[in-house]
């Protein structure tokens, strides 16, 4: 089960029913909830529903024992010997043993939600959660299990705590937020790939342009895929009275890589920020102060979080050396700001701003290449097509002219306009609009993915990660 | 400009009020199941029988034959009904088809859906479809295709094909499957198409991922263009050539030798018949691989279990023109098949003789 297909027509109405017409009790909300969310586990294994409960009752235990004050360390060492070793042992023991083994579902996303569980109570900025039912669905949240967005203890046990009273505007938003999130995880990546799949499945019979527009309809995809899947998520959870945190923020206005960063999965930066970049630079090891190779290892964790292949490996690298490139450029413009005030104004003009979200959004398309190539070797293909040093003849310029596909990148595009200040009052206004005009828009919204999204559609590429 | 952009999305909910709420929900539902209504009426039906509606058939009359295969069986609905007026309705021919064939799948649906029909007996112990007398399975090349290990599930003589959930189970092999392999993607069809029936009624439904419903509101024609038709035709000939040594899959080929002995078994005279082609699909390297291994095959099973073969993939009057795409008749085509049908090798089915 997804959170789009067939079964999810039949298993989100059953869920939401028997929820809201419990009594508003936050022990039988939950207690339904995690139900629910096990047999939503379940449905893709059995088995690997055991090993959740497994390393769910472990780290339960761990919380409790940090709480108590008994061996703190050599608890806190249980739950990220128990946590990593788990994800380790899924992700990585192929590259030993030859043999790979499938990823338990969930597992890359739960892991780092439980393991910021911990962490938050070892180092004390909350109390371990002493109740079972409520930690067991701090973990298992249907809605956000596969795939995120990763929650911290903070802001989804609280939650748990109260009961959760159903309210219109949870339901309006809550619809809407699926609906959009529908549309970009169903439409628009579903045509956006056409722009990628034969490049990238034979990248040497193409020229320059094509594979820059196969890692431009790739940086599409992967947006639309994902975003669109955290949308549908924080919309389930709203329609169930809980708050997720935002996971992707218009990240195609970014215009520095740590922009771009705070607004792309938002809540793996934040946690590989908070846990391990953090204690870092600011802890009394030898990384205390050293920034720049804090950001490399952060973003060498990010690549290998991806995936166990080299490829994965150089996008993390990339990324972190685009970084600290960036940092180094800011670093170096606040100084001549410093010695002429010039540079202020001419940081402000839109001239700048224009150069910074290209040269942003470049860098990002073109890493997009080793994201989805399979092998180092394509990743050299490609970038000698797309810095002009080699490349093959064949163009596939022509799959820009499908119109679903054209259709689905101006999606992508109008879902970021609508988000600067000047259209901002079009969202407002659309809200403002009578109630059956709003019904008939959505209407006919429903119609246009009846008509052009065909069934089984959805993919989830970030619930392979 | 840009640092003001939302660093949150979606934005907090908006305060609203129930009664806003159901309106809006209101005419969205009215918005879509208006549109759906309109579309019914504006567009032609692309209702497709499916096994159920054969299922449903046979439960309901008493044929004397059925006719079983994949989609290209709904041909023979043509049949029954020039049959059906000829007789008064007394001579009637259930027609069960399978959406992506598969022999593998038409002897699951024979054995477990269709074989307890045709032996329930009334009250007095004989038959109630006495008049049953022939099994006519209808199949081509495709058919006869490995199904793929991914695609589908490795059962004991090879792989259950992937249509077999969505398309020829009942609930309760659903859950049995589900209780034998766990809730997986395989088993997971058969939800889809439960979610589908439920709006069994609905042209948008009905459409999704057949693109029938845009044809006609574009160009207002169910039938492709011409230049559509040939690019199709051309698409598909190398595809038929390239198939080649994937037809005749061992599994497909003992599960045609189950049709024939279960048809047998339950009393009946079964015939196998292979369906037209559209011969511009057909190169001449395809003529003399696919098409030549398939049908030695077929024959060749037919000769040694001694039951009727007929082989119309070159014979039958049908052109282009009967054609809505690189298999399929169209209206037109379905009413030439079945009258030629009935007027040569079908002509059994007039006297209800076995033949």
């Amino acid at each position: 089960m997804s959170l789009c297909e067939a079964d999810t027509f039949f298993f989100l109405p059953l869920v939401l029913a028997l929820y809201w017409l419990l009594p508003r009790r936050a022990a039988l909300q939950n207690g339904w909830l995690l139900l629910c969310s096990w047999v939503f586990y379940a449905s893709h294994s059995v088995p690997l529903l055991l090993l959740l409960v497994l390393v769910t009752a472990v780290d339960y235990a761990v919380g409790l024992g940090l709480g108590a004050g008994r061996a703190r360390r050599p608890l806190f060492a249980l739950s990220l010997l128990v946590n990593l070793g788990l994800l380790l042992w899924f992700k990585y023991s192929g590259l030993l043993t030859g043999a790979s083994l499938a990823l338990p579902l969930g597992l890359s996303y739960y892991t780092l939600q439980k393991l910021g569980y911990t962490a938050d109570v070892y180092l004390g900025r909350r109390p371990p959660e002493r109740s079972p039912l409520r930690f067991a669905t701090f973990v298992a949240f249907f809605p956000q299990i596969i795939a995120g967005p990763i929650s911290q203890a903070d802001e989804l046990l609280p939650q748990l705590e109260r009961p959760r009273l159903l309210r219109p505007e949870l339901l309006a938003s809550g619809a809407a937020a699926y609906l959009l999130g529908f549309v970009l995880n169903t439409f628009c990546a579903h045509y956006a790939a056409d722009l990628v799949t034969d490049v990238f499945a034979a990248p040497a019979r193409y020229d320059g342009p094509s594979c820059w527009l196969a890692a431009f309809g790739y940086a599409v995809q992967v947006f639309s895929d994902f975003a669109g899947y955290s949308l549908m998520a924080i919309g389930i959870a709203r329609l169930l009275g809980i708050e997720l945190p935002a996971n992707f923020a218009y990240p195609f206005w970014s215009r520095s890589l740590p922009e771009f960063w705070r607004r792309w999965h938002i809540t793996l930066n934040r946690w590989l920020f908070r846990y391990i970049f953090t204690p870092l630079v600011t802890g009394s090891g030898w990384f205390r102060g050293r920034m720049a190779l804090a950001v490399l290892l952060v973003f060498l964790a990010s690549g290998i979080w991806h995936g166990s292949t080299l490829p994965f490996v150089l996008w993390g690298l990339l990324q972190g050396i685009g970084f600290v490139v960036q940092q180094r450029w800011d670093h170096g413009w606040r100084g001549l700001c410093r010695r002429d005030r010039r540079f202020v104004g001419w940081r402000r003009t839109a001239a700048y701003s224009l150069a910074a979200l290209l040269l942003t959004q470049l860098f990002f398309v073109a890493t997009m290449v080793p994201f989805k190539a399979a092998s180092l070797a394509d990743v050299g293909v490609m970038y000698q097509a797309m810095f002009g040093l080699g490349g093959g003849g064949e163009s596939h310029l022509w799959a820009l002219r499908a119109i679903r596909t054209l259709l689905a990148l101006a999606i992508v595009a109008a879902y970021h306009l609508q988000a600067l200040p000047p259209l901002q009052p079009l969202t407002t206004r659309f809200v403002r609009l009578p109630a059956p005009v709003r019904g008939v828009v959505y209407g006919l919204l429903v119609v246009f993915l009846l008509i052009y999204v065909p069934p089984g559609s959805s993919t989830l590429i970030y619930q392979n990660f | 400009m840009l640092d003001s952009v939302p660093t949150v999305t979606p934005p907090p909910p908006r305060p609203t009020s129930w009664r806003q709420l159901l309106l809006v929900a209101a005419f969205a539902a009215a918005t879509v199941v208006g549109i759906d209504r309109w579309l019914s009426h504006r567009c032609q039906g692309v209702v497709l029988a499916q096994v159920d509606d054969g299922v449903a058939q046979l439960a309901a009359e008493d044929p004397v034959a059925i006719v079983l295969g994949s989609s290209q069986a709904r041909s023979f609905a043509a049949v029954d009904e020039v049959l059906a007026a000829e007789s008064g309705g007394a001579t009637r021919v259930a027609t069960v088809a399978i959406e992506d064939g598969r022999i593998s799948t038409a002897a699951w649906v024979l054995h477990h859906r269709l074989r307890p029909l045709i032996e329930q007996r009334g009250a007095d112990g004989r038959r109630l479809r006495s008049n049953l007398r022939h099994l006519i399975f209808v199949t081509d090349w495709w058919d006869s295709m490995l199904a793929d290990a991914h695609d589908g599930r490795p059962d004991g003589d090879g792989v259950a094909s992937r249509n077999l959930p969505g398309r020829a189970w009942t609930f309760g092999d659903f859950v049995d499957d589900v209780a034998a392999h766990g809730y997986d993607d395989y088993n997971k069809a058969f939800v889809a198409a439960a979610f589908a029936d439920l709006f069994g009624d609905s042209v948008l439904v009905r459409d999704r991922g057949y693109g029938l419903l845009l044809r006609q509101l574009r160009h207002g024609r169910l039938e492709m263009s011409r230049a559509e038709h040939l690019a199709q035709i051309d698409g598909k000939r190398q595809s038929i050539e390239d198939s080649a040594p994937l037809v005749c899959a061992p599994a497909e080929l003992r599960a045609l030798q189950r049709i024939v002995d279960e048809a047998r078994e339950l009393g009946l005279q079964p015939t196998i018949v292979l369906y037209p082609a559209l011969v511009e699909t057909l190169s001449e390297r395809a003529r003399q691989t696919t098409m030549r291994r398939f049908h030695d095959a077929a024959a060749g099973l037919a000769a040694r279990a001694g039951v009727p073969f007929f082989d119309w993939t070159y014979d039958s009057p049908l052109r282009l023109e009967h054609f809505r795409d690189h298999a399929h008749l169209n209206a037109h085509g379905h009413a030439l098949l079945a009258g030629w049908a009935l007027a040569n090798d079908l002509a059994f089915l007039r006297d209800g003789k076995k033949q």
